[in-house]
């Protein structure tokens, strides 16, 4: 696996010594080093306390079940060496004072560290959304592309809250374990035996456990998804409405209910082997017990141990056995954790349809040219004389997994500063040519070409520099209208230009009477302090946006579904003039707007069926002529009389 | 902070629903949780005591063998409890969370849709993130509170074990007393210290959590209808906005980051605080207690198991105060949940539907505003709609027709004036029943994720030739027909991965197909056709024409060649309705309704 990683450089950023522990802690192969190298770098980069202070928990977390056992070896220890009492006193005395220290900065450190750890999340989402937002934009609409996003971000949060907390108590029990292991071994290697042989079939039954839980796993993330999908939409307003007029209140609480139970089955039965196999583990800590207090007591009674030693290594036996269960629990969790960074890089690695950032030089010439545009403020449509034509050569194009193609072989030629309508059925295939006219997706045959070049050949950057777009749905962020309108940060906002685009927008004198102006934030769903605009104004402020962006191909696709009949004339009779200088496509059912367009494209089943002006259509009496009388039957009939 | 009597006794009612032994089990298992070191503590003071004084080894190993087998019982039992509580814990979780969905589903749309509604089911699903479900660290704190009580209550015996083998060894009984009186004074002062502590941290901690409200309301936006969503994309990509959205989220980031970074410290001094005092107490006890030893007051086996109690007692204690605090921090989300589900519903009527079929609807001198604004979206609003009328309203975006729907729909109440049917406030009927006499297609209707006809059907069984005619008559039979699974195919992809994804005209179709099955005496349509081509939308207008003939329809639409059918125009601005007629008569009127038609009309009689 060889994918880009964005924001990722090991050689810049690491520093060698840090290199080099992480080599030897992961110790996966190449692969899993890899992305192991990109967290610890995220983590490093983002929560370098966190690290810090995870590390330190280490001997801490050690320390103190030992510094317990040890006190309590020293107060018999004490009695039966005959110590004198004032160095009986300061022994005691002096552990107790380190396990003061070393219990107060454990809990402080662990407390700190684990909420350090929450924010874990926010760095590993950072790359994923900085993918969405970059990627091939096929991979963020298709099917495949948002399971496999979906899949990622599941995973940062799963793997993300519980990495570093697991990584620790992994680390906590193998030095525990090794310390302890090393002690008792020393006095006693039987002991050491006995307790990993015990602790070994405890493995056993974690594994049973474990392999359980896998096979419930399936069912608990269906049932979870599904009773989330419910909460959820229960819980929306436009949802609430449709739950109440037509009776869905009953089927959602079924549908839950039933979840419920498919789930309680799940957990029941997780919850049965549970117990099962920790009844086993008791049963061999029941062995473990026993054997090792046969063997001290057998030692102390023959006198080769003190009875201060016994406690200690009763202890300390018990605690080695608490050592590899955390350490067996542990080692399966982590294991299960590194299979979400499959999921995660499946997204930071999925591949690009194709490569951009060829046409460097391009780009920045445009972007002089659009930086002169937005000086002019009011006069922002100087670019009059960079009007490109379009041309189509046989382009077709099938979405991926779908059995047919959406479009089969357009070739149509734009002239420059032609004014194109674009109409047809549902399922005609008109938004697809603007997905593929708006350089989202590449035409799976043929070539589109701006200026007679093939748009492959810019980068997107380049090539988006060109394009003032409304698309069908709106879509505003919860920022102030004018960081809306403009797309950019207030500190890159043109406030002229803003103004003039909403007045040529229609809804300047709206936004003027809103407390706040041009400053007022949108979006109530979002922030209190919006406003909530209504949809035919939303529709209004995208074309604002579109109008400040000012690209030389401007694409309006239906940009009035939801405007009333005075604004909608509006947009017609303002249409010439927002034209001016620009290459324009129209998408509408509304065919009225076809009239001040210069050529009509009728879309059929992918194909274009029918083309020319309004009048030549008509006169055709082909499918336009078709659509066009079915729409005005009732404006002529109707007003006739009155006219 | 006082103890809340009203939330203890909802929280154990909740636990008492689900099963009258969850709670005991839940104290049965941490008492043996508790109990299990205390078996440790007995009979390895008696296997030193035993090696101490040179018992024979049979002897000895007696002891050990009584150990191994105590521990092992109680954890058996543990386990055996552990399991039924698991079980019934999850039933409890869940059950909580299905009455909250059924509140939503069911409560009042005015109260769902009200600042504190919603301001609490944000707040519910932001704790359920951020702090867990209030449930689960219910019972979790409880049981951590327990098995410390229970802790401290075995090391109390065992400390009075203790004096009691002092006084008998002939230490003087008032130097004595005074020792443990003190102790335990010692140990009361330090649970105070902890317990004001922890309410100091709590309340720290809640008020920031209150301040996150903002943060987490811009957070979710974000997530789901940016980086969530599909179309989205399109605006980023084309209007190359990724710095302004980095910049933006960027900042919610942060704050979140800070949020959390300041909570963490908070939670670190306080635990390191208690410790403190905690680990002094503890050790002070444990010297005393292997100084009394030293001086063979008690034996030396007992030292092991007086010291051991002494830690029992304090670890004890700090799971009662943590629990305790735990418990009172988990209190606000707990109390969010009755709250809401004790939302109080407004007086709904219960008087019957009129046995008819004819419908009769009246707007006497409606006034509405929604809740929060000043000014009136609707203004003495007055019509009628007989039986079998068809109505179009018409007017400007945000002239009140949607609001007008939505007051028939009793979505809203009218704040001023009444909506009768015939001749009954609409109030006053039940409320269910009402719905039943509406069929509506919403300008923003929604389809779920789930079966095709379940969409349609809503909760009633399923009509399959009812369901086949309305798919028949929007179009739709052989799209259906070619699903996975004919009408029992999914839709979308959230509930069931490998359901079937339609387009905006399909799911229009499906949601009008949804009313006509539903087939109501009233039949309402805000905005049916804007996502539909000129053919369908033609379709559409004359289907619901032939096949609602004598039903009464409302009609509400920006494309005004659909008041042609229609008998009576409602024409509507700023809230007052300005005209009303035939489409003749409006246009010769020469006002409102004929600017409208004129500035839509003008393209198609250009030919």
């Amino acid at each position: 696996m060889t994918g880009r990683l964005p924001g990722f450089a090991p050689s810049e950023r690491g520093s060698g010594i840090k290199y080099q522990l992480f080599q030897v802690w992961t110790g996966f192969g190449n692969k899993m080093n890899r992305k192991i190298n990109f967290i610890l770098q995220t983590i490093w980069n983002d929560n370098r306390k966190l690290l810090v202070l995870s590390a330190a928990q280490l001997p801490l977390q050690v320390l103190l079940p030992w510094l317990q056992i040890f006190l309590t070896r020293t107060l018999v220890m004490g009695i039966e060496r005959q110590d004198s009492l004032y160095r009986y006193v300061a022994g005691i005395g002096s552990i107790f004072l380190l396990q003061m220290g070393v219990n107060s900065l454990k809990e402080w450190v662990t407390a700190t560290a684990e909420w350090e750890n929450k924010t874990l999340v926010y760095s590993l989402s950072a790359p994923m959304d900085e993918k969405t937002l970059t990627t091939a934009y096929a991979n963020v609409e298709g099917a495949a592309g948002q399971r496999i996003r979906q899949r990622a971000l599941n995973a940062v949060y799963a793997f993300g809250q519980s990495v570093v907390l697991r990584s620790v108590s992994f680390l906590v029990n193998l030095c525990g374990l090794l310390f302890y292991g090393l002690t008792i071994g020393r006095c006693d290697p039987a002991i050491l035996a006995v307790v990993t042989v015990t602790t070994g079939g405890g493995y056993l039954a974690a594994v049973l456990l474990r392999r359980c839980e896998q096979r419930q796993k399936e069912t608990l993330v269906d049932c979870d998804r599904k009773m989330n999908y419910l909460e959820n939409e229960g819980q929306s307003l436009q949802a609430a409405r449709e739950i109440r007029l037509y009776d869905m209140a009953g089927l959602f609480s079924g549908l839950y209910r039933s979840s419920m139970e498919r789930r309680k089955r799940s957990t029941d039965r997780i919850a049965h082997v549970r117990a099962l196999v920790c009844s086993g583990e008791s049963l061999l800590s029941f062995a473990r017990n026993f054997v090792t207090y046969y063997y001290l007591i057998h030692l102390a009674v023959t006198g080769r141990i003190l009875v201060g030693d016994l406690v200690l290594m009763t202890g300390m036996a018990a605690g080695l056995s608490v050592w590899m269960r955390g350490l067996i629990g542990d080692a399966g969790e982590l294991k299960r954790l590194g299979l979400y960074l499959d999921d995660y890089f499946a997204w930071l690695d999925l591949g690009e349809a194709w490569q951009t950032a060829k046409k460097r030089a391009e780009e920045i010439s445009h972007e002089e040219i659009n930086a002169e545009a937005i000086g002019d403020g009011a006069a922002g449509k100087t670019a009059a004389a960079c009007a490109p034509s379009l041309t189509f050569e046989h382009v077709g194009f099938c979405y991926e997994g779908a059995q047919e193609d959406t479009l089969r072989d357009i070739t149509l030629t734009v002239r420059a500063g032609e004014k194109l309508a674009i109409v047809g059925r549902n399922g005609a295939g008109k938004t697809t040519l603007v997905k593929l006219l708006c350089g989202l997706y590449r035409p799976g045959r043929g070539r589109i070409l701006l200026d007679g070049e093939d748009i492959t050949g810019y980068s997107d950057e380049a090539y988006f520099a060109r394009l003032a777009v409304v698309f069908q749905d709106i879509q505003l962020l919860p920022v102030s209208i004018a960081e809306n309108v403009s797309s950019h940060i207030r500190g890159k906002t043109d406030r002229q230009r803003v103004a003039w685009s909403l007045e040529q927008a229609g809804i300047g004198e709206k936004v003027r009477s809103l407390p706040a102006g041009e400053d007022t934030c949108l979006q109530r769903a979002a922030r209190e302090d919006a406003v909530e605009l209504s949809g035919g104004e939303q529709q209004k402020t995208m074309l604002a946006k579109a109008l400040y962006k000012g690209g030389d191909v401007l694409i309006l696709d239906e940009p009035t579904a939801a405007l009333d009949p005075i604004a909608e004339n509006d947009i017609y009779r303002k249409y010439n003039e927002m034209t001016q200088g620009v290459t324009s496509f129209f998408i509408s059912h509304r065919l009225a707007s076809t009239s001040f367009c210069d050529r009509i494209i009728l879309l059929e089943d992918g194909r274009i069926a029918e083309q020319g002006t309004h009048e030549e259509l008509l006169a055709k009496q082909g499918r336009y002529w078709e659509m066009f009388n079915v729409q005005s039957r009732y404006y002529t009939e109707g007003g006739r009389d009155d006219f | 902070m006082t103890f809340d009597r009203e939330l203890f006794k909802k929280t154990f009612h909740s636990f008492h629903e689900v099963s009258p032994w969850l709670f005991p089990a839940l104290a049965a298992e941490n008492f043996l949780l508790a109990v299990r070191p205390f078996v440790v503590l007995h009979f390895s003071a008696a296997v030193v005591d035993g090696l101490y004084r040179g018992e024979g080894e049979a002897r000895v190993l007696l002891q050990a063998l009584w150990l191994s087998c105590g521990v092992l019982a109680v954890e058996a039992a543990g386990h055996v409890l552990g399991c039924y509580v698991e079980k019934t814990k999850q039933r409890l979780l869940k059950e909580q969370t299905r009455r909250q969905l059924e509140k939503a589903v069911r409560m009042d749309y005015q109260l769902l849709e009200s600042g504190k509604g919603q301001e609490l089911l944000a707040n519910m699903k932001r704790g359920r993130f951020q702090h867990g479900d209030p449930f689960e660290k219910l019972i979790q704190h409880t049981g951590d509170m327990l098995s410390g009580l229970f802790g401290v209550a075995a090391a109390l015996v065992y400390i009075g074990q203790f004096a009691a083998e002092k006084l008998a060894a002939g230490s003087g009984a008032a130097g004595t007393l005074l020792m443990f009186g003190g102790f335990l004074a010692l140990a009361a002062g330090g649970v105070l210290l902890t317990v004001k502590n922890g309410e100091r941290h709590n309340r720290k901690r809640f008020a920031r959590f209150g301040k996150l409200t903002v943060q987490n309301r811009l957070y979710g936006f974000y997530r789901q209808n940016v980086f969530q969503n599909d179309k989205y994309g399109k605006e980023v990509r084309i209007f190359d906005e990724r710095e302004l959205i980095e910049e933006e989220f960027g900042k919610i980031q942060k704050d979140n980051r800070d949020f959390i970074k300041g909570i963490g410290k908070d939670e670190g001094s306080f635990k390191a605080a208690n410790s403190v005092v905690n680990t002094f107490l503890s050790g002070i006890a444990c010297l005393y207690t292997g100084v009394n030893a030293y001086r063979e007051l008690i034996s030396v086996g007992n030292v092991v198991k007086y010291s051991g109690a002494v830690a029992q007692f304090f670890t004890g204690l700090t799971r009662v105060a943590a629990g305790m605090a735990d418990l009172r921090g988990n209190a606000p989300f707990l109390r969010q949940h009755y709250e809401f589900l004790e939302l109080e519903e407004p007086e709904r009527g219960k008087e019957a539907l009129p046995a008819s079929d004819v419908v009769e609807i009246s707007f006497e001198h409606v006034y509405f505003r929604y809740p929060g604004t000043e000014a009136w979206t609707l203004k003495d609003v007055s019509f009628r709609i007989a039986q079998g009328d068809h109505i179009a309203m018409v007017g400007k975006n945000g002239s009140g027709k949607t609001t007008c729907i939505r007051l028939l729909l009793r979505l809203y109440r009218p704040e001023k004036g009444v909506i009768r049917l015939n001749g009954v406030d609409i109030q006053a009927y039940d409320i269910e029943e009402y719905w039943r006499l509406l069929s509506v297609v919403f300008q923003d209707f929604k389809l779920f994720s789930f079966r095709l006809w379940q969409n349609i059907a809503g909760s009633g069984a399923k009509r399959e030739e009812a369901l086949w005619k309305a798919l028949a008559d929007m179009g739709m039979e052989q799209r259906v027909r070619e699903m996975y699974a004919g009408t029992d195919s999914c839709l979308y992809r959230e509930y069931d991965e490998q359901g079937i994804l339609i387009s905006g005209g399909e799911a229009q179709k499906l949601a009008i197909a949804k009313a006509l099955y539903k087939d109501a005496p009233v039949f309402i349509m805000d905005e049916p056709s804007a996502a539909l081509d000129p053919v369908s939308e033609a379709q559409l207008y004359e289907k619901t024409n032939t096949l609602l003939g004598e039903k009464t329809m409302i009609f509400i639409s920006h494309r005004l060649s659909s008041c042609c059918f229609c008998d009576r125009i409602l024409v509507l601005r700023d809230g007052v309705l300005l005209e009303e007629g035939s489409h003749e008569q409006l246009l010769r009127l020469g006002g409102e309704y004929r600017k409208l038609w004129e500035a839509q009309a003008v393209y198609y009689q250009a030919v």
